[in-house]
């Protein structure tokens, strides 16, 4: 097992770089780069002499330079920890990631604990009360969650939540705390703010959670080893919870595996519709702007999560289930 | 001499109204400024201005220090709130946009030939944080940025005529000698639109010295661009501005806050300081404003709103208007069309280019668009149906001539007539000659015409729609390729767009925007390509030729003229005999539907907002051009 853990470990990195080199080549694929966008900008806002300075532009900021060469030295710099300058924004890379980080995973792991904490017992009871009212009801519920995309219930609960308040509760903060220390007031007002995100993302997440639970659950009620623990006359809660729903889990533990990269790359357009100052509004603006250093260490991030994700999954479904074993 | 009168007789009445305050000064200040100048913090109001303060007429009457001013912008940077504070060039339109009035400029001279320019700047000007602004503060510019090859900063339209730069020499601290290579009569009005020219180009010396390479230990130039860059100005909390209201707080794609600058140098009628309203607190969306202002808007948490109000939003925003306190003032968009349609004279394939430079097939495709529907469906029938034929409230329209001319041109070739378009096409060979049901070219292969539009602008998209339902009912076969503005606008520099589709956009005669109507710059909203325009704007080095004797060099001919005419009265005579090309040989553009209105959210309590705005270009600025710094809150009412 540890050997397999490390062998995994050190397949990690060669596998980011083909995702960085790969991400790199299909932000330069696209005609033009940042230099021209910025030039077709500033024609719009009445400088139309600005071509005059595209060579002296593109030189500035090294785009002149072969792709290779700016991919090998930006790759050089990442790995001492500087993550290049946003072209567009002109800041750090690394403070525009760090000033969003945390309301990004504020956000998106009370989400995730509050689908999946709402959604797996939801999921048992519907599949241990199959076809009475109550599960009809709760899988109506959860299609029509699954059906909706959840930017349209965050608008939704956009207007709603401003009729009842009278307040648009856009982003994440008041603009009064924002700059501010945190302080009780700010941390309150953060939870207003939240309201309408989190309860939008997690009627859809817990939908799917609670539909994958309950088909896995289903499945293994019908299974031999729960007939014989009957007949042996063990209590139906232990049945379902020790052995059956420990046995339902591997899809949603499978699932952990995009779960981590989801924390920051997931419910992008809920994002934009509410102005969440998430990494994911930043991620989309970068790539449409070709700036190459932001939206490249944001991908290498979201590929370091997903391979991260994946390989915890792994690990804990060999831990759980003593059949799978990795020689 | 008579402005000095007025001037007197006005703080002759201020003085005496306000008694004691007024004993100790010529001027009044907002009571915030009185304090911190009784802590000693601040020099009294009267040596922070000028000797000869610029007095601004407000729009309704004398207004009350205060307020806070919430508005949302589009991205970060900045431009609507720039268009808003910074328009603080040399000379600033008037508020009709009629002409120009004299700003950080009092007074100019020209030489006959109008290649000498002497100008005199007002003097006594501070910068927000108390440093005088001189000449030098120009010239650093000019010298140390434009003209240092280290500083990525361009010479802008209008330093250099026919390729050749302007020089500029120092009288004294007030007056600066511009002398240029050739006749340039029109210098100081390119140099006064919008939030752009002149108002970046004066930058505060003893600030930006400090970012210089040349003159501080920084590594390169990053730092000082930075500062300087229209994307990025407004960033800068230490960073001192002319503006009336100055960057106090700026967080990165969220918010921007602006305080009132104690050293503003206008005052209104009766010598009150101004800005009235205290602090502006912009929002900067995350993604698209459109909805956050619809939102907010009928929330009544923006307070005064300009740009993205949809038009299609406007019933529901009217709808609202008393439940959140707000009135809705509809100014113009000033737009000639949205979309305007440009056929490409530089597209790779001959075939095409023959067709498009025959007049009867453009005027085919023009006479084949039903506008009153277009109106209709995308509009609410706000709209006006038209021509290409510019900004109805252009400078040189307004003579009765003018006038004529004007209802001449926006007429031309715009009615809806699928048969005459028809018969048009059959005239010119343009028939269907396989029998698939679509015209082919004269020489019988396939015909099919191409728009290029950018995804985001989904309002020329939807026209586009029922344009291409009109073109292929006269049988001209229609694919539209909608793709990211980024790549639309590389596509199009390159010369591979055969017809674009562009947005809303106003243009004005030769000060702004002249190449939309005659190609002389290389840029996507020039008349007939980007590439035909840089062919005249490089002298021939770069980009395509337009036919020998097309109306595309009739039309650059025609400009290179006008240019140099010196008399404004000949030179605006002239003008219209080169648009008579756009009539005769025409349409060279195609129009659709154009003059939008476009709704203004204001607050009830905000006042001195005049009726008049043309918002779709940025040379025109508004709302700075109604004199944002006149606003003020109503706080009795």
């Amino acid at each position: 097992m540890a050997r397999y853990i490390l062998r995994r470990v050190i397949a990690i990195l060669p596998t980011l770089l083909l995702i960085t080199i790969f991400g790199f080549l299909v932000m330069e694929a696209p005609a033009g780069d940042y230099v021209t966008s910025y030039i077709v900008r500033e024609y719009g806002h009445g400088n139309t002499e600005a071509a005059r300075i595209e060579d002296e532009m593109r030189s500035f900021f090294a785009l002149d330079r072969p792709v290779y060469e700016r991919f090998v030295t930006w790759l050089a710099r990442f790995a001492q920890g500087d993550f290049g300058d946003s072209f567009d924004l002109r800041r750090p890379v690394r403070d525009i990631l760090n000033d969003r980080i945390g309301l990004t995973l504020t956000i998106s792991l009370a989400t995730f604990a509050i689908s999946w904490g709402i959604g797996i017992p939801l999921g048992v009871y519907s599949a241990t009360h199959q076809y009475s009212k109550s599960d009809n009801f709760l899988t109506t519920v959860a299609f029509v969650g699954l059906g909706l995309p959840d930017f349209l219930l965050a608008l939704a609960f956009l207007i709603l939540g401003w009729q009842l308040t009278g307040e648009v509760l856009t982003g994440l903060q008041s603009v009064e705390f924002l700059d501010q220390p945190w302080s009780l007031a700010k941390l309150l007002d953060l939870l207003k703010h939240m309201v309408i995100p989190v309860v939008a993302v997690v009627i859809t997440g817990t939908a799917w959670v609670m539909r994958v639970m309950r088909g896995n659950l289903l499945d293994q009620l019908g299974r031999d080893y729960i007939i014989t623990l009957r007949a042996k006359g063990v209590p139906e809660r232990v049945i379902i919870w020790k052995h059956a729903v420990k046995n339902s889990l591997h899809p949603l533990i499978a699932a952990l595996g995009q779960t981590l990269a989801w924390l920051i790359n997931g419910f992008t357009i809920t994002s934009i519709v509410l102005e969440l100052p998430t990494i994911q509004t930043v991620y989309l603006n970068a790539t449409l702007q070709q700036d190459v250093y932001l939206a490249g260490t944001i991908l290498i991030l979201i590929g370091f999560l997903v391979l991260i994700g994946t390989l915890v999954a792994d690990i804990m479904l060999a831990w759980m289930d003593p059949r799978i074993r990795y020689e | 001499m008579l402005k000095k009168l007025t001037l007197l007789t006005v703080l002759l009445i201020a003085i005496s109204a306000l008694g004691f305050v007024s004993s100790q000064g010529m001027y009044n200040e907002a009571p915030a400024l009185a304090e911190m100048v009784a802590a000693g913090e601040l020099p009294p109001v009267d040596e922070r201005l000028p000797a000869e303060p610029l007095v601004i007429e407000p729009v309704e009457e004398i207004g009350q220090y205060g307020g806070t001013w919430r508005l949302v912008d589009n991205n970060d940077s900045n431009g609507w709130t720039q268009m808003t504070v910074n328009v603080e060039g040399l000379l600033k339109w008037n508020r009709d946009v009629n002409g120009f009035r004299p700003n950080i400029v009092t007074s100019w001279e020209w030489n006959d030939e109008a290649t000498e320019l002497t100008v005199n700047f007002r003097q006594g000007i501070k910068w927000s944080d108390g440093d005088p602004m001189t000449v030098d503060d120009y010239l650093f510019w000019w010298n140390d940025m434009v003209l240092d090859e280290n500083v990525p900063v361009n010479a802008p339209f209008g330093t250099t005529v026919r390729g050749k730069l302007m020089s500029v020499e120092k009288i004294d601290d007030y007056t600066l000698h511009f002398s240029f290579p050739h006749a340039n009569p029109l210098f100081l009005e390119y140099k006064s639109r919008g939030a752009y020219h002149s108002s970046i180009h004066i930058v505060p010396e003893h600030y930006m010295r400090g970012f210089h390479p040349a003159y501080s230990d920084a590594e390169d130039a990053t730092e000082l661009v930075n500062r300087y860059n229209f994307g990025s100005r407004m960033h800068y909390p230490d960073r001192p501005t002319l503006s009336a209201w100055m960057t106090v707080d700026y967080v990165p794609s969220q918010r921007l806050v602006l305080d009132r600058n104690p050293y503003y140098w206008k005052v209104d009628t009766e010598g009150n300081q101004l800005p009235y309203i205290d602090r502006l607190d912009v929002e900067i969306p995350q993604g698209s404003a459109a909805e956050l202002v619809a939102l907010k808007g009928i929330a009544g948490e923006l307070d005064m709103q300009v740009r993205d109000v949809n038009l299609l939003d406007v019933p529901l925003v009217l709808e609202n208007q008393e439940a959140g306190d707000y009135r809705v003032i509809m100014w113009s968009r000033g737009d000639y069309a949205w979309p305007w349609i440009i056929p490409m004279y530089d597209y790779p394939d001959e075939g095409i280019l023959d067709l498009m430079y025959m007049k009867e097939f453009r005027q085919a495709m023009s006479h084949a668009i039903n506008r009153d529907r277009i109106n209709e469906i995308t509009s609410l029938g706000l709209a006006t149906a038209r021509q290409f034929s510019l900004s109805a409230e252009s400078p040189e329209f307004q003579t009765p001539e003018g006038q004529e001319f004007y209802q001449k041109w926006a007429a031309s070739y715009a009615s809806y007539d699928p048969e005459l378009a028809g018969s048009l096409l059959d005239g010119i060979g343009v028939v269907d000659a396989d029998g698939d049901g679509w015209r082919d070219r004269p020489d019988g292969t396939a015909l099919e015409l191409i728009v290029d539009i950018p995804a985001a602008d989904t309002g020329s998209i939807d026209r586009m729609d029922l344009i291409k339902e009109d073109w292929e009912a006269v049988g001209l076969k229609t694919v539209l390729n909608i793709i990211a503005w980024e790549l639309v606008s590389a596509r199009h520099l390159a010369g591979e767009i055969m017809i674009r589709a562009w947005g809303s956009a106003a243009a004005w005669g030769l000060v702004s925007a002249a190449t939309v109507w005659t190609p002389i710059e290389g840029v996507t909203y020039s008349v007939g390509g980007a590439r035909i325009g840089d062919y005249y704007n490089s002298g021939g080095e770069r980009g395509v030729a337009p036919r020998p004797g097309s109306m595309l060099e009739q039309l650059q001919d025609a400009y290179t003229e006008l240019i140099s005419i010196v008399d404004p009265v000949e030179r605006e005579a002239r003008l219209l005999e080169a648009y008579q090309i756009h009539i005769d040989e025409g349409p060279i553009t195609i129009g659709t539907i154009g003059e939008h209105p476009s709704p203004v959210i204001v607050k009830n309590n905000f006042r001195n907002v005049q009726d008049f705005g043309l918002v779709a270009g940025w040379d025109l600025a508004f709302p700075g051009t109604a004199d944002p710094e006149q606003f003020f809150f109503d706080q009795d009412g």
